[in-house]
């Protein structure tokens, strides 16, 4: 049992823990600010290197378009993580998602609306499939990475029955004006991901629901013991990150103007969140922090660009970044087991 | 003493795992607004009997009367609406969540159409109430659990069971892990609950604990229920020899 | 608890502060740059003259595909996501683009998708942040959404090897089907020569090795097959095709097709070099050498490097020049931006093991 520091102690050791005590305080502090810290150096940093690219409005919308619909995924993300589970197939949901919509909307040219019905229907197929697999008492990241691979197979298979070239043009009206509708001057999916948080945030904070994730995720058999239904919260919570990584992959389609089989962008959820304090093991993590981890990747992505860093050397820093996270990750547990 | 009533009462429960015989038929009575010990070796059937009373397990055989009322438990929320609440040895505390969310596990309090909005002020208030009540000493409510000492965390437990309107609660093993202060602290924790009317069900192997806290001692030995003592009729002796399987006279 | 609120309280406002000093200094620049859009002032163009691109763009001596004047009616800005700086091919597009940008004094910006064509809108976005005149990409997938993106920017997309489609009217790139005649005809000439020697009266076949799910390749191989034909006068039954899509690898599809032919002859054009040279090798060591021609599409230096070593039967290649093609898509935009006219890129270079030394010393040895 973990316990954390006893009220009271004989006094010869009391200085020493005092001042372990404060350097404690000060990871901790670190651990909990770091990332606006982070973000903020990082803003200043690109605005000194090229004040006259980097401070300009849009710049700003260029960060808030690449974070788009990889935010609206990533806020559900957060909640699956929250809840203890870890969805590793994203990209190809997304990917098959839009396939399967493209391949409704664009060839057989039925409505809009049954092109979307349908594409819900798979990717809640595909949530059911993972939480059903994760019921059978198979961990989370082993049941959606091979829930990953079927997607991208149904995904390739929608590509082959349709005899299309590797992709599926996605050009047919009026899809190519609602990708590109715009609310109060920006496009649509910006104010779109700032609603996705606001409402996981009232969601994680101020719901029943939201308190039992929290309370799943931190400890499985206390929620159990205590009368929560975990299996039902891990379907509901898998269907819909399926579903709304499914819309995200038809938003990112809409954008290209094609489908194709895997989502790029959407696997880099995972790094955001644990950059922003998420725990790899669930239950705790807050999502508005989510939100500035996003923002801090994009942000890195815009600012390498304008600085002309050359693509290894951006990949190689977004692995950097991604290690990074796994180490705070962890540093975070070692912290709190103390 | 004559006049303790019993306020449960289990009859002939049963519980096999495959091969390993639990608890066999158990008959036993619980008195209200005492502490009912109950003591035993490692592997006697202690905690599978309070998981069968807490709802945790259901029993292959026997059955139940609350308040003299025949009845069937039917899982952790049965147990809560017959007002039987159990503070497992593990606590099933959440270490990343605060205090209040902690004892409102499961039952949070909500406000609103379709009790989906959680009323937090609500809980505070009562959060607050329940800790004053049984003197716990937690400085601040919205402290994360991992943060509090074993006593602390004793007395959230206590606390949800309370906020479940717990009548009847189960400790087990509440000391197990804690030094010598903080089990003063819990030890007078117990004596409080009981000075409120709560009926405490207390599982240790702790024989002086016992003595010292209970009201009516019962041991198992192999599944089964050797007897029930009041304390003060009670040697230490005669407990211990009990435990160690020789059936009272 | 409550010094992280503050803290995140500091960092919120302070990000803000910055948005809108961001905000209040981009008005004024757009606002100064606009004046300058709307008064053009007259002048008196003078051009570049053809001879002077040719010697500037040795050893490959492109052919300019649009008479640009020395003075641009605007500060034009140019800028190109290429697919992979790492390749061969498309480092040599980049070369060319920075080459012809300094040439003709204009500025050019480029992003690098390093293989991940999918990774091109949001580098689009970032490129789109330099105030550009006209984009420009090699996205087969994504072409169309980068295109729509950039007219929403206000601005044009070439593509190279896209289109055309809605948003993309401009076609630039290799001319698949032309590529696949100059091939064919490369192909009949050497098949002519050995007709005169050791293939005399043998019974010709032709092979189009393609993958089906490439519309270029389709393209490329199609036209070289009918072209083969035609001239060499084949009936539909000597003119075989070994698809990739089909699963097979072309080494066994093509070894497969000489056993069930053994008294044949085979002359191939495959859709990329590798795509030759691969069955190529397998014909070899199954000993069959002697009754296969092979011209290849592409040749940049590793066919170059093969043809050099003089394999019996790899007669030569048609080479695409990566270079001009660069450096003609620096011409074809800024051509566009002026309003003036341009011609489409032509892939006029037939390597042969007759000419492949002084070619080869040329790109790869002369520094």
């Amino acid at each position: 049992m973990a316990s954390g520091v006893p009220p009271q102690q004989p006094a010869s050791q009391l200085g020493a823990s005092n001042r372990k005590l404060a350097s404690a305080q000060v990871v901790q502090f670190l651990l909990d600010n770091g990332l606006f810290i982070a973000f903020v150096l990082e803003v200043a940093l690109f605005a000194f290197a090229a004040p006259n690219l980097f401070l300009k409005s849009r710049t700003v919308e260029a960060i808030l378009r690449l974070s788009g619909p990889a935010g609206i995924v990533l806020a559900s993300y957060t909640i699956t993580l929250i809840s203890g589970q870890i969805d590793l197939s994203t990209a190809q949901v997304g990917g098959m998602a839009s396939l399967m919509f493209a391949a409704v909307f664009q060839l057989l040219e039925w409505p809009l609306g049954i092109a979307l019905a349908l594409t819900v229907v798979l990717t809640i197929a595909v949530g059911l499939l993972s939480s059903w697999l994760i019921q059978q008492g198979i961990p989370s990241f082993v049941s959606t990475l091979a829930v990953g691979v079927v997607s991208g197979g149904i995904g390739f298979l929608i590509i082959n029955l349709t005899n299309q070239p590797g992709m599926i043009r996605l050009v047919r009206p009026p899809l190519r004006d609602i990708a590109n509708f715009e609310v109060i001057g920006v496009p649509f999916v910006i104010p779109l991901m700032f609603l996705a948080y606001i409402v996981g945030w009232v969601l994680l904070n101020h719901t029943k629901f939201g308190a039992h994730i929290y309370a799943l995720g931190g400890n499985p058999s206390a929620a159990a013991l205590n009368g929560i239904n975990a299996v039902r919260i891990a379907r509901i919570v898998l269907v819909t990150n399926a579903v709304i990584t499914g819309l995200a992959g038809i938003l990112i389609a809409g954008r290209q103007l094609a489908a194709q089989p895997g989502v790029e962008g959407l696997g880099q959820s995972l790094t955001a969140a644990l950059f922003a304090g998420v725990a790899l093991s669930g239950g705790s993590g807050k999502i508005e922090r989510t939100l500035i981890g996003l923002l801090f990747l994009s942000t890195l992505t815009i600012g390498l660009g304008i600085l002309n860093v050359s693509a290894p050397l951006r990949q190689l820093i977004n692995g950097l970044a991604f290690v990074f996270a796994i180490l705070l990750d962890s540093i975070r547990q070692q912290l709190a087991s103390r | 003493m004559a006049s303790d009533q019993v306020i449960l009462e289990t009859i002939n429960l049963d519980k096999s795992f495959g091969a390993i015989h639990a608890v066999r038929t158990v008959s036993w009575k619980v008195y209200q607004g005492r502490v009912n010990a109950l003591v035993g070796d490692n592997g006697a059937g202690k905690s599978t009997l309070i998981k069968l009373i807490s709802g945790a397990l259901a029993p292959n055989a026997g059955s139940f009367r609350v308040h003299g009322q025949e009845t069937t438990i039917g899982g952790p929320a049965g147990a809560f609406n017959l007002g039987i609440a159990a503070v497992y040895q593990d606590l099933a505390l959440v270490e990343s969540r605060d205090v209040v969310m902690n004892m409102f596990l499961g039952s949070e309090m909500t406000r609103g159409v379709g009790a989906i909005f959680l009323d937090h002020k609500g809980m505070l208030r009562q959060a607050h109430d329940v800790l004053n009540d049984i003197h716990a000493r937690i400085p601040n409510v919205r402290e994360m659990v991992r943060n509090l000492s074993g006593g602390q965390r004793q007395a959230v437990a206590v606390g949800r069971a309370l906020i479940r309107g717990g009548e009847i609660i189960i400790m087990d093993e509440p000391t197990a892990a804690l030094g010598v202060e903080q089990t003063q602290e819990v030890l007078q924790l117990i004596d409080t609950l009981r000075k409120q009317g709560k009926t405490i069900i207390l599982i240790s192997h702790n024989i002086q604990q016992v003595f010292e806290i209970a009201d009516y001692i019962s041991v198992m030995f192999h599944g089964e229920l050797l007897g029930t003592r009041r304390r003060e009729e009670a040697t230490e002796a005669e407990i211990v020899a009990m435990i160690m399987g020789r059936r009272a006279p | 608890m409550k010094r992280s609120r503050f803290v995140f309280e500091i960092c919120v406002m302070a990000f803000l502060g910055l948005l809108l000093a961001a905000c209040q200094t981009q008005t004024t620049v757009v606002e100064v740059t606009r004046v300058v859009d709307v008064t053009p002032t007259p002048r008196i163009l003078t051009f570049h003259d053809a001879e002077a691109v040719t010697s500037m763009t040795a050893p490959h001596q492109c052919k300019p595909l649009a008479s640009l004047p020395t003075e641009f009616s605007q500060p034009w800005r140019l800028g190109f996501i290429n697919p992979n700086l790492a390749h061969p091919f498309f480092g040599e597009w980049s070369g060319a683009m920075k080459d012809a940008a300094a040439f003709y004094g204009v500025e050019f910006f480029e992003s690098d998708a390093a293989g991940e064509y999918s990774t091109e809108p949001d580098l689009l976005e970032t490129l789109l942040l330099n105030d550009l005149s006209i984009v420009g990409a090699h996205g087969p997938n994504v072409y169309e959404g980068l295109a729509l993106r950039a007219l929403d920017e206000g601005i044009q997309f070439i593509g190279i090897d896209n289109g055309p489609s809605e948003y993309t009217p401009i076609v630039y790139g290799i001319p698949d089907g032309i590529a696949g005649d100059r091939g064919a005809e490369l192909l009949i000439e050497g098949v002519r020569k050995r007709q005169q020697e050791d293939w005399a009266g043998r019974e010709l076949f032709f092979i189009e090795l393609t993958h089906g799910g490439i519309p270029a390749c389709v393209t490329r191989t199609g036209s070289a097959a009918s072209t083969f034909q035609e001239a060499m006068e084949l009936d539909d039954d000597h003119v075989l095709m070994a698809d990739l899509t089909t699963g097979r690898s072309a080494e066994d599809m093509v070894n497969d097709t000489i056993t069930a032919h053994p008294d044949g002859v085979f002359a191939m054009i495959p859709c990329w070099d590798g795509l030759g040279i691969g069955p190529y090798n397998a014909v070899t060591e199954a000993g069959n050498e002697a009754d296969i021609m092979l011209v290849t599409l592409g040749g940049d230096e590793p066919p170059a490097k093969f043809l050099k070593t003089r394999p019996q039967g790899y007669y030569g290649f048609i080479e695409f020049q990566p270079y001009c093609e660069g450096w003609g898509w620096v011409e074809v935009a800024l051509a566009t931006l002026e309003g003036l006219p341009f011609e489409t890129y032509q892939v006029r270079k037939a390597i042969t093991q007759e000419t492949i030394d002084q070619r080869y010393a040329e790109l790869y040895e002369s520094q």
